[in-house]
């Protein structure tokens, strides 16, 4: 369901390889399977939100999850291609000032990066 | 546009609630666009969630679930039969403070935050939780 990739050597990339809703169970998973993925030698990271079709409380507390791991190391995390009412959300909460939240592709968002 | 009236029941399962919150979001955004229809399905997950969360329901309770699509509002009521909880009576999460807001809190500051009006009463035994968006 999650793909991890990595961009340049040092910029990984999340996905999810089909549009899903990151709720209940999901967002268990979805911070299972971060623990897995060498997330701590990347000195930026990219959530692709394009096939993030809804998210509920469980699904940000995994991106917080993501978000901790990422900063510990100083690095940065970047989520890209996210809905209106997503972007809302998470504004809502705050979470604007940890996140940083761009109006790109993860394309365009990797090429800004180098 | 005549109001549309609809009840549901659905278990107590995360999963099923998940699928439940997509059809609820799905109903309303069919007549009130994608951003009331997201409001509508984030505040049944969370609030049916924290029911199951901290509800203490038996495995064949089941939640009930009035959804009312009016011209100016949406109305959701939202009856269970687990132990009494205000979920207005909970203190807004200190947005501050990641650690403790990934522990919990955010659902019903959400609910909250996404709705116009938020009304509970506890009844011959069932919490009514009644949202308008």
């Amino acid at each position: 369901m999650f793909e991890f990739k990595k961009a340049n050597d040092e910029i990984g990339v999340i996905s999810l390889v089909k549009r899903a809703r990151i709720t209940g169970e999901m967002s268990a998973n979805f911070r299972k399977w971060q623990e897995t993925v060498d997330l701590k030698s990347c000195s930026t990271v990219i959530v692709d939100g394009n096939n993030i079709e809804f998210i509920d409380s469980m699904g940000i507390a995994a991106l917080i999850s993501i978000y901790k791991t990422v900063s510990a190391k100083g690095s940065d995390l970047i989520l890209v291609n996210l809905s209106e009412e997503i972007k809302k959300l998470l504004n809502t909460l705050r979470l604007d000032r940890l996140f940083i939240i761009k109006n790109c592709s993860v394309v365009e968002a990797i090429k800004d990066l180098c | 546009m005549a109001e549309e009236n609809y009840s549901f029941t659905v278990e107590p399962e995360l999963y099923k609630i998940d699928a439940f919150s997509a059809k609820v979001s799905e109903i309303v955004r069919r007549t009130k666009g994608n951003e009331t229809g997201f409001r509508a399905g984030l505040i049944v997950i969370e609030a049916c969630s924290n029911i199951v969360k901290h509800g203490e329901l038996k495995e064949d309770d089941l939640i009930s679930v009035n959804l009312e699509v009016g011209e100016e509002e949406v109305t959701i009521t939202i009856e269970d039969a687990s132990t009494e909880f205000n979920p207005l009576k909970v203190d807004d999460p200190n947005l501050e403070n990641i650690e403790l807001l990934q522990k919990g809190g955010m659902g019903v500051y959400l609910i909250k935050r996404f709705s116009k009006r938020v009304d509970y009463r506890y009844e011959n035994g069932k919490n009514l939780l009644k949202i308008i968006i």
